[in-house]
């Protein structure tokens, strides 16, 4: 068939079933936007994971004036320090670097943090306690360094960062996992939609397809225009869910969370662009596959 | 050439054949009209020649093709050199005449210069040069009915199969179509027409093959309708 017939044949098609189609595009855009926000959301946890896990130490906060831990007589001392240092540095290659971060290193870090927030002011270097932070060769190796160093004077606390982020990659995991199934879910009646729109359509135009079918159109051609037009629809949703995803980005992460959250590293656009592709796969796999299995159903004889 | 060797069509739930072990040779060229009182098994016919059905027992040949050997895939191409025309004619009501008889080119995919070059020239012969750009809902029934068939003709079938193509047309608009069928025959394209219409089929003195519960009763050349048997 001619490229220009099967043009016009889809746009009076379109025209006929408007509000099916529309439906239809509707459908799509709802389903393809939750995976859209699904596959942002495992993006955002990878990309969180890549850049803390990277950074991730074990902090051995030392005793200060304030400090009520039972390890803590007053103020570390000099020598006491020293000894912590010591007792790091015996562990040989598990610990990969150590830094110390004095009192007024870590206020001037936390009013960098919290620049514009009213915190700060109320917040002096004496209220942040020095630190040693250590990087681990494994961090699973926290135990070791726990052992060798809770029970030492002017120790504080020992605190595994990561043991912190778990919880919070929990709570996004678990976000990602029930943005899928709503995903799947909006999918499955999308699948269903596209079936009986095609099945109406198909009812519709039998008087078509009955002399298609006796001018000897193959079955190809009989059916290519059903699933063009559930394809245009597709295209048209996956479009729409692409804006959303976009838009999310720019309007949300970018204008919203960004400014406020400056310690997270969020989504790049990158990233958010190659979610663009899948979205569109998706959206013309589900389509072009069920309305195959309709037509297949209701197009015979 | 369309041969019947015995050939039996059993519907599922249906308590007798719709055709009983039919025997029939049709010879390229041949104008045959078919006829028998309603329900004998005309329409099962020529579903069998169009590959519509399959036979339960016996063969059917059309074009030297076993129809019922014939591939799903190929069945389209074996239909191409099939022009169907039906009772209700079944046009695009969305269509202009034009667009309804470039339809059955379309959908073949023949091009657009072969499409504008071969539809005035069937509309001629039908009879409709003029009224192209109407749609069917702006025609007569007898107009309407000679769209159909000029749409049957377009792709210039070998054969040509009708079912009670003036089922639903007044005896004159009937003649006018039955005139325009005989023009078509003469340029050598077989027909094979179901009908009732007893007026017309005297006047053509054409073969008739009468059924009755399936069977062939008569089969005569240059019949009249009346001799019907009795
Ligand atoms: N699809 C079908 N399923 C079951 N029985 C059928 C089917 N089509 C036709 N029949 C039966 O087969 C017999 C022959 O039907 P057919 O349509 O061939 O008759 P006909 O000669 O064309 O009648 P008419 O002049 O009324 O069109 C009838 O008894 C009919 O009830
Ligand atoms: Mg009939």
């Amino acid at each position: 068939m001619r490229i220009s017939f099967v043009a016009r044949e889809l746009g009076s098609g379109l025209k006929r079933n408007f509000t099916m189609t529309l439906a239809l595009v509707v459908s799509v855009a709802v389903s393809l936007s939750l995976v859209g926000a699904a596959l942002l959301l495992g993006a955002q946890v990878d990309r969180m994971k890549g850049y803390w896990y990277e950074k991730v130490e074990v902090s051995i906060f030392l005793c200060g004036p304030n400090s009520t831990a039972f390890n803590c007589k007053s103020d570390v001392t000099p020598q006491e320090r020293k000894e912590v240092y010591e007792g790091l540095k015996s562990l040989g290659s598990t610990v990969q670097s150590i830094f110390y971060e004095s009192s007024d290193m870590a206020y001037a870090r936390f009013k960098e943090q919290f620049k514009g927030s009213a915190i700060v002011d109320n917040v002096g270097p004496d209220a942040l306690p020095q630190s040693f932070r250590v990087k681990l060769d494994n961090p699973d190796n926290f135990t070791l360094v726990d052992a060798a160093l809770a029970a030492t004077p002017g120790v504080e606390s020992i605190q595994d960062q990561r043991k912190l982020l778990s919880r919070f990659f929990q709570i996004l995991n678990g976000l990602q996992t029930f943005a899928l199934a709503v995903a799947s879910a909006m999918l499955l009646v999308t699948v269903l939609l596209v079936m009986n729109t095609v099945r109406v359509a198909a009812f519709a135009r039998r008087r078509e397809t009955s002399i298609m079918r006796a001018v000897g159109a193959s079955n190809m051609s009989i059916r290519l225009p059903f699933i063009l037009e559930a394809l245009t629809a597709a295209v048209f949703g996956a479009g729409l869910a692409s804006l959303g995803v976009l838009s999310i980005k720019k309007y949300f992460i970018d204008a919203r969370l960004a400014p406020d959250y400056t310690f997270i590293a969020f989504v790049t656009w990158s990233e958010v662009i190659a979610i663009i592709p899948w979205l569109f796969l998706i959206g013309v796999l589900t389509t072009v596959l069920s309305s195959s299995v309709s037509l297949r159903r209701y197009l015979r004889g | 050439m369309i041969r019947f060797d015995h050939v039996s069509k059993q519907y599922k739930n249906s308590p007798r054949p719709a055709l009983d072990d039919v025997d029939l040779t049709i010879n390229q060229g041949e104008f045959v009209f078919l006829v028998g009182s309603s329900g004998s098994g005309k329409s099962s016919m020529l579903r069998l020649m169009v590959k519509e059905e399959k036979p339960t027992t016996g063969t059917v040949t059309v074009n030297d093709v076993n129809v019922a050997k014939l591939r799903n895939r190929k069945v389209p191409a074996f239909r191409r050199k099939l022009g169907i025309v039906f009772q209700d004619f079944r046009l695009l009501p969305n269509k202009t005449v034009f667009e309804n008889v470039a339809f059955g080119m379309e959908v073949i995919g023949k091009s657009r210069r072969e499409i504008r070059a071969r539809v005035p020239e069937v509309l001629e012969l039908v009879g409709l040069e003029g009224k192209e750009k109407r749609l069917p809902s702006e025609l007569s029934g007898g107009e309407q009915q000679r769209v159909a068939v000029a749409r049957a003709f377009v792709n210039n079938p070998s054969l040509l199969i009708a079912d009670e193509p003036t089922g639903n047309l007044d005896p004159s608009t009937s003649v006018g179509i039955m005139k325009l069928l005989d023009r078509i025959n003469r340029t050598g394209t077989t027909i094979i027409m179901a009908t009732h219409d007893v007026a017309i089929v005297d006047q053509m003195r054409k073969r008739i093959i009468q059924l009755d519960s399936g069977h062939i009763v008569r089969d005569q050349e240059r019949g009249i309708y009346g001799d019907a048997g009795h």
